[in-house]
């Protein structure tokens, strides 16, 4: 035997032992390619030999795998630092097979290389340690409790989730219960973490701590003996962690499967908890099911991609559309596709002149836009959010310091054009990238309105209806920072819409209305804005009802002289709710005031259209972005004021005609046929030298169609970008202000609240009536303005 | 008294000496960098001051209590900024050339916040040892003696040793009106006839 | 062996506590324990124990930073270090050897088991 590299002649009649290969490896520091190409040889002909039961596999395997990287990899050599590594493997591997005689002992070699009978007693030759023991595929598991199969393709032991299974007699109750406590802190862990990936699918860390929390209970239960938990554990585990390595794409359907694993994971860990040794265990609900849908990894797969392109939950079929779109009835579509099922159902339904073709094919669009576009593989760089968000941020404020050097005399009323121009240049370009930063963080809607898919599936399943669902425009971008704010409002509008919404199915049929409700949603851009609606084609909204429950709660006195539409905005107030059976879903007494609420930090709107027995929708507005406000700058005395763009209706100059002073509810201003209250800027927040007469001043009026009220103030300066901040750290929430901004000369303008401000108007104006009625009653006839002490 | 930016460099250079602790290097006693309202001087420790700066256009904030003067932009952040006279019950006065901001930071329900703190003038960085801070004599009136931390002896002077967290405190913990019942009550004695013209928000 | 000054790092408690006993089992009760890589290092830098287990999957710290930053550092790069883990596949084998463990025990294990390995790694 040669203690010197392999040479061809010997190594073609000969076997190799593991000693050859130590030696070889440290006769040298570094292994050149040729040598590589023996090296890895020899070590599939010993990996081959040892096979599969021998516990030097592990090492030996890896060893070759180690091998095959580097030369995949495009070493030319190994150098000194691998040949370490793989050295320790070959030792690893020697002490395996035999740990009585060191490997690198020569008077040995003969035995395990020679024969192929010595090889086959390598095999067998150490006691089956846990560690070491390696189930083949097919073989049942051994009688150790503590056996863990080896690989995820070898899971496929029948029925894990089912048998009798009882606590070690020997198991020690301190550990137990340690473990118990240790395992819930865990899970709890995992669910905090299944969450964080709800919003972002591609947290490392998330999908590491709850990896790590299963990893964790696999080891620590098998210590114990507690089978039922480290089969689940490891199932789950090998689950994650292909999501982990990235070889499957983390999806709602993995999610379902990780949260239904760790409720039953708890429920296995309570019942140990309070077993006694020896003491048969019960099995928790879902067990069976969880062990049934992992130990088909490639179904669970399936069922993610599906899920993903929407095929399976999302896609409506083209008869629900045209049923959907009040195209045609469902009995005319389902008559239509028995008779004639030769065809397909669009072609049909035009044969059958149930619907036009037109309608088809906007059924058929609406369709493939649900089932959305063909998925092109865009390369794309993963970014911190907190980097991304500090980019965006310095952007913003590069554009105010770019603006106050626009603004700046020299540049702006110097004689310097080329200057001028330059600046003007610059301009430009920190505003595309401006533009650039902010187009960074959006994100298309889609996994919000999937989360809605699942909603409405849910919902729909608990309270026994019948709802499909459909959606559009989800491709439509918004500000990832905005998802998460717009998702609680948009969860609360689809529960209501399933649980209050649409009917029970004998209450359709009574109206003449298919059986299955339909709920859409959907978005589409509007300037800077995006409009969302949930619609659905339910019992819609009662008025009467709604005006009897205002009138309960003090809300309103009568609903005379009100709107339908201002009357369905009163669900929105706080504690107002219609239904009177709290259900599961969406009662509990949390109401339709936290949608408007919701809505309302974002600087959004939102609007009810309903009619009764037909359905109800609700849009709300949002602005695109919390980041930046289109703003419209306004003077008022010396100071400036920012008031959101979505806020302003029209501003106008009034002349004398127009102004008129109501008793009891102060100044008016008359527009268009409606007379609108007049608020003066200056008097709510007490600022001097401001244009005191009206037809001077500017008017602005803000608010929707139905609440509009009008500020007074100096001058409307320009429209423009203010990046927001908080102005309220340490001060607390200042009323009638939302943030302020950092304007082109440095200053700091605020932002207003358009809608609290109104209110506070409001009830300053009360004030000041009540004031006045004081003060008149002294004998004193000065009219005191509205001052609000600073 | 020493001009604002040669405070600011004293500042400095004992904040990079006093480490986090705000100890100074013997450990027995603490630095405060010292300013005047109107003949008082004042200390606070050097830990809580990040920056002096000289005063700046400040956009008033309304409804927020009256010794709020407003908001400031610090290097692009919006911090707001409190006059010290006012929420001490002391007369306004004009601000001067020598008035500043001193910056501080305070932690606030668990969140840092930064707060300017309008002042007459800033004095200097002072080491005051323990020995030499005395509790608080309560007063008859004038200062809320909650705010005082100690009073500090330096050679014959006595400085007034203010807890910043506490002058802070009020302005977030506490809601909004119910400070304002706080410093209306505080300002009973001294300012009387501030009531009347303060509008209470009337429930709707 | 009895005299042996063991490190022993693991983010689980109760695990700890398992690997404890094994180990005073086979008569071996000087083992100091930290909860992840990071805290491991600081006991590192307090005393040079005869030898190192430790889980692969740790918060902070994971198994594969740690056995790095030992081998990294001249002080501590002969310490044997043997990973208590669940190994699945060939890659993390690899991985562990690569990173500069000498030797890794699937868990759960017998004493008898760590034992055996400990004589290995430790060369005594």
């Amino acid at each position: 035997m040669s203690t010197h590299a392999f040479n061809n002649s010997e190594s073609k009649n000969n076997d190799v032992s593991l000693n050859d290969i130590a030696e070889f490896l440290i006769s040298r520091d570094e292994i050149g390619s040729e040598a590589l190409e023996q090296l890895k040889e020899y070590l599939t002909r010993v990996l081959e030999k040892a096979g599969k039961k021998s516990p030097a596999y592990p090492y030996l395997e890896a060893a070759c795998e180690f091998v095959d990287i580097a030369e995949k990899e495009g070493y030319e050599n190994l150098d000194s630092q691998s040949v370490e590594v793989l050295s320790n493997f070959i030792e690893c591997a020697g002490y395996e097979i035999d740990d009585d005689e060191p490997v690198f002992d020569s008077s040995n070699t003969a035995n395990l290389t020679n024969s192929t009978e010595a090889a086959s007693d390598i095999d067998m030759s150490p006691e089956p340690e846990p560690d070491s023991e390696i189930i083949e595929s097919n073989s049942a598991p051994q009688t150790k409790t503590t056996s863990v199969p080896e690989s995820p393709e070898e899971t496929a032991t029948p029925n894990p989730g089912t048998g009798v299974h009882t606590l070690p007699d020997d198991i020690d109750t301190d550990f137990l219960s340690e473990f118990a406590t240790e395992s819930e802190e865990y899970l709890e862990q995992a669910e905090a973490s299944l969450l964080t990936l709800e919003t972002d699918p591609e947290d490392d860390e998330a999908i590491n701590s709850i990896f790590r929390a299963f990893h964790t209970i696999k080891g620590t239960s098998a210590f114990l003996g507690l089978t039922q938990i480290t089969e689940l554990a490891h199932v789950v585990e090998s689950m994650l962690g292909r999501v982990r390595d990235g070889s499957i794409k983390y999806t709602e359907v993995y999610a379902d499967v990780a949260l239904q694993s760790i409720d039953v994971m708890k429920s296995l860990t309570e019942i140990a908890k309070v077993g006694s040794p020896g003491q048969e265990l019960a099995t928790p609900a879902g067990l069976a099911e969880i062990h049934e849908r992992l130990a088909h990894p490639d179904e669970l797969e399936a069922d993610s991609q599906a899920f993903e392109s929407g095929a399976v939950d999302t896609t409506p079929r083209l008869g629900d559309i045209i049923v959907a779109e009040n195209i045609a009835t469902r009995k005319q579509v389902e008559d239509v596709a028995s008779s004639q099922a030769e065809d397909k159902l669009g072609v049909a339904l035009v044969k059958s002149k149930t619907a036009k073709a037109a309608e088809v094919v906007q059924a058929l669009r609406t369709q493939t836009k649900i089932a959305g576009p063909a998925r092109t593989a865009s390369s794309t760089l993963r970014v911190r959010t907190d980097r991304l968000d500090l980019l965006i941020e310095t952007v913003g404020e590069l554009v105010i310091a770019q603006s106050m050097v626009a603004q700046d005399d020299t540049v702006h009323l110097g004689e310097n054009h080329k200057l001028l121009k330059k600046v003007g240049h610059s301009g430009k370009i920190v505003r595309e990238l401006q533009d650039l930063s902010m187009s960074m963080r959006m994100v298309p809607l889609k996994a919000t309105f999937q989360k809605m898919a699942r909603l409405v599936r849910d919902a729909a399943q608990k309270s026994g209806k019948r709802v499909q669902l459909i959606t559009q425009g989800e491709d439509e971008e918004i500000d990832r920072n905005m998802v998460d704010v717009i998702s609680d409002p948009l969860v609360h509008m689809v529960r209501n819409a399933v649980d209050h919404g649409i009917e029970s199915a004998e209450e359709r049929s009574k109206a003449n209305k298919p059986a299955q409700g339909t709920i859409r949603l959907a978005a589409l851009r509007s300037g800077s804005n995006v409009l969302i609606k949930v619609g659905d084609d339910g019992a819609g909204l009662n008025r009467q009802r709604i005006v009897n429950k205002a009138i309960e709660k003090g809300l309103i006195e009568s609903d005379k002289g009100m709107t339908d539409s201002e009357i369905f905005e009163l669900i929105l107030k706080p504690g107002f709710s219609t239904v009177e059976n709290v259900t599961d879903l969406s009662g509990r007494g949390v109401g339709m005031d936290v949608v408007k609420r919701g809505i309302d930090a974002l600087g959004g709107r939102i609007n009810i259209a309903s009619e009764f027995g037909k359905g109800t929708e609700f849009i709300m507005q949002l602005p695109l972005t919390m980041a930046i406000t289109d703003g419209m700058l306004v003077k008022v005395g010396k100071e400036l004021f920012i008031i959101p763009t979505i806020n302003i209706n029209r501003s106008f100059r009034p002349n004398a005609e127009q102004i008129s002073t109501v008793a009891g509810r102060g100044e008016m201003v008359l527009l268009h046929g409606q007379v609108i209250p007049v608020y003066r800027l200056y008097e709510i927040f007490s600022i001097k030298g401001a244009i005191e007469n009206m037809t001077d001043s500017l008017l602005v009026i803000v608010g929707d169609g139905k609440n509009p009220c009008a500020f007074m103030v100096d001058e409307l300066l320009n429209q423009q970008q203010v990046v927001a901040k908080p102005i309220s750290d340490g001060l607390g929430k200042v009323s009638g202000v939302s943030g302020g901004a950092i304007l082109g000369d440095g200053h700091v303008g605020l932002i207003l609240d358009t809608i609290e401000l109104a209110t506070m108007a409001r009830q300053s104006f009360k004030t000041a009536e009540i004031k006045q009625s004081r003060i008149a009653n002294k004998g004193n006839n000065r009219q005191k303005p509205v001052t609000i002490k600073r | 008294m020493t001009g604002q930016a040669e405070v600011s460099k004293a500042l400095e250079f004992a904040k990079s000496r006093s480490s986090e602790t705000g100890q100074s290097d013997d450990g027995k006693g603490s630095k405060f960098l010292s300013f005047f309202l109107g003949e008082e001087e004042y200390g606070l420790q050097i830990l809580s001051v990040r920056e002096i700066i000289g005063l700046m256009d400040i956009t008033q904030v309304p409804q927020t209590p009256h010794y709020i003067r407003g908001v400031i932009n610090l290097r692009g952040k919006v911090i707001p900024v409190l006059e010290l006279r006012t929420k001490f019950g002391m007369e306004t006065i004009e601000d001067t050339e020598k008035t500043c901001i001193i910056v501080v930071e305070v932690v606030m329900q668990g969140a840092p916040i930064q707060m300017g703190i309008l002042v007459d003038s800033v004095s200097e960085v002072l080491e005051i040892k323990a020995s030499d801070i005395e509790a608080a004599p309560s007063f008859g009136g004038g200062i809320n003696t909650d705010f005082i931390m100690g009073m500090g002896k330096v050679k014959d002077e006595v400085k007034i040793l203010l807890d910043i967290d506490k002058v802070l405190g009020e302005v977030d913990v506490s809601g909004l009106g119910d400070l304002k019942q706080k410093t209306e009550a505080d300002s009973k004695q001294t300012a009387e006839g501030d009531l009347e013209q303060t509008a209470e928000p009337v429930p709707a | 062996m009895e005299n042996l000054k063991v490190l022993l790092v693991d983010d689980s408690g109760a695990m700890q506590k398992m690997i404890k006993m094994a180990l005073s089992k086979i008569g071996i009760e000087g083992v100091a324990t930290a909860l992840n890589g990071v805290e491991g290092m600081e006991n590192l830098k307090e005393s040079i124990p005869d030898l190192i287990l430790c889980d692969w999957n740790m918060p902070e710290m994971n198994g594969y930073q740690f056995v790095t930053a030992i081998r990294a550092d001249s002080n501590f790069k002969n310490i044997p270090i043997l990973m208590l883990t669940t190994v699945n596949t060939k890659d993390e084998v690899i991985e562990i050897m690569k990173a500069g463990a000498n030797d890794f025990l699937n868990k759960p294990f017998t004493p008898d088991a760590l034992k055996d390995k400990i004589i290995k790694v430790t060369k005594g």
